[in-house]
């Protein structure tokens, strides 16, 4: 037994005894990493859609904010606007727990970007298609929901995947506000035992096999989606 | 042409209609009688597909008025001041007596041929999906694809997916149905199918079309009318024989020629 701690085992690079103890530790907090970017990207869904529909709007008063906005908002830095929300929101009279202020400023800046895919999705349907929506008289709603949404899924599918799988390895940042996520756990365990490698060694497994997985289930996902539109064979689908 | 005991069903009157500077319409003066066969010819750019396309509310125009089956979709203001189109809901009635057919058939991809037909009547018209389904299996009959229901698309050849378009239109019962260059995009071999679906719906079905093609024989076939435009202005118009045996002006003339000869 040294000072430093227990004795060695495992290479002086990677102490199994000290990767053995925070390994629950980190899995635990790769919990909230998960939390956190579930609900951003969900937040990230839903926010896509006015600003798609303010940048698309036919009122200039409307649409050219909303164009710089959400220009702005992809072309500064995730952290200077993690910052900004945390230290402004406050000063404004809304209190927020930090994860709620990550989760916030993640999804805004995600949303940006959702926006995108969705208008790149609209621009890629075939003209056509609104034409024959017009020429039977759906409404509006029933056009969004039964003709150009389900065109659009097997479209967003991969670039909706891309931006979850960059949420998950930006999620860190949310550190900076002490946010205690995988990278907060490891990095303090770090500072009270001045063990590095180990829990940022183990934080990169973990991170890697998050997106793995992520990748797996869009990929799988991707084929359903492609497979749907062939493979449905009864009458009243 | 047929007797006109009734108003006509389609009315233009005056209409101009620019893209940009580019006037695609002049002046326009067009008047259809209900159950009227009207075939419009012409070079491309002359301003026919635009007449279906303002009929189906999917073009504006600048000056002068629409009215279908009595109702107003654009109502003049007099020179110099643009024309308006009717309210909402009135545009949408006139929607539902208009079907269209498209060169590019339009045919949503991610629902197969039965559900293409019946998703509008189900959605639009309100109708029960068992009466839905019902209609669009007869009318997939009527186009020769019984056993093609549950194909999408994609598995259709196009002359096919065309026949499934006629019957999509012919589903929500319009009384006016608009073909828009319907065989142009079709591969040659499968033309003959389409046409053989029109050549029927016009000899049985009691209602007014206005069709846009190149296709002289069967424009000569199944119209009461033809109208042969040229920038945006009828030049001439008669009856098939008129118009393809002994047509009047120097310009259908040569129009004619060129057509035939290709």
């Amino acid at each position: 037994m040294s000072i430093f701690g227990p004795d060695i085992i495992g290479p002086d690079w990677f102490r199994l005894n000290v990767a053995v103890v925070i390994l629950p530790k980190l899995i635990a907090a790769a919990g909230v990493t998960i939390y956190v970017a579930l609900f951003a990207f969900a937040g990230a869904l839903v926010i896509g859609i006015p600003v798609l529909s303010a940048r698309r709007s036919s009122i200039r008063l409307i649409a050219q904010p909303a164009i710089l906005l959400s220009d702005f908002i992809r072309s500064t830095p995730l952290l200077l606007q993690i910052y900004f929300y945390f230290f402004v929101l406050p000063q404004v009279g809304v209190m927020l727990p930090a994860i709620a202020t990550g989760i916030l400023a993640l999804s805004i800046h995600y949303g940006c970007y959702v926006s995108e895919a969705y208008r790149s999705g609209l621009e890629a349907l075939p003209h056509g298609q609104r034409d024959a929506v017009a020429a039977l008289g759906f409404s509006r709603v029933d056009t969004y929901r039964y003709i150009i949404v389900p065109q659009l899924i097997p479209f967003l599918i991969p670039a909706l995947g891309n931006l979850l799988v960059s949420i998950f390895k930006e999620t860190p940042l949310l550190a900076s506000i002490a946010v205690t996520d995988i990278m907060f756990v490891a990095m303090q365990h770090g500072a009270d035992h001045f063990q590095y490698i180990e829990p940022i060694t183990l934080c990169g497994l973990i991170f890697l096999a998050i997106s793995l997985a992520t990748s797996f289930v869009i990929r799988v996902l991707e084929n359903a989606a492609s497979q749907a539109w062939l493979g449905r064979r009864t009458i009243h689908g | 042409m047929v007797d006109q005991p009734h108003s006509p069903i389609i009315t233009f009157r005056e209409v101009t209609k620019k893209f940009g500077d580019v006037t695609v319409l002049e002046r326009l003066n067009l008047e259809v009688a209900p159950n009227e066969n009207l075939t419009l010819i012409g070079p491309s750019g002359s301003g026919k597909s635009t007449i279906l396309r303002i009929l189906m509310t999917l073009e504006n125009v600048q000056a002068g008025a629409v009215t279908v089956d009595g109702e107003a979709l654009w109502v003049d203001h007099g020179p110099d001041k643009l024309s308006e189109q009717a309210a909402a809901a009135q545009t949408r009635a006139i929607r539902r007596k208009v079907g269209m057919v498209f060169q590019s058939f339009n045919l949503f991809p991610h629902m197969s041929a039965l559900r293409n037909i019946a998703e509008a009547p189900i959605r639009v018209l309100r109708l029960s999906k068992d009466e839905a389904y019902d209609r669009a299996i007869e009318l997939l009959n009527l186009v020769g694809l019984a056993d093609k229901q549950n194909s999408f698309p994609i598995q259709l050849s196009g002359g096919q997916q065309q026949r499934v378009a006629i019957a999509r239109a012919l589903a929500m019962r319009p009384k006016i149905l608009l073909f828009d260059e319907v065989t142009s995009a079709l591969d040659p071999e499968t033309v003959g199918e389409v046409l053989s679906v029109i050549r029927a719906l016009a000899r049985e079905h009691q209602f007014t079309t206005l069709m846009v093609t190149h296709h002289m024989g069967l424009a000569r076939e199944i119209s009461d009318r033809v109208c042969f435009l040229e920038g945006g202005r009828i030049i001439e118009q008669g009856s098939p024989a008129q118009i393809f045996e002994s047509p009047a002006n120097n310009r259908t003339k040569a129009f004619l020629r060129a057509i035939l000869e290709a």
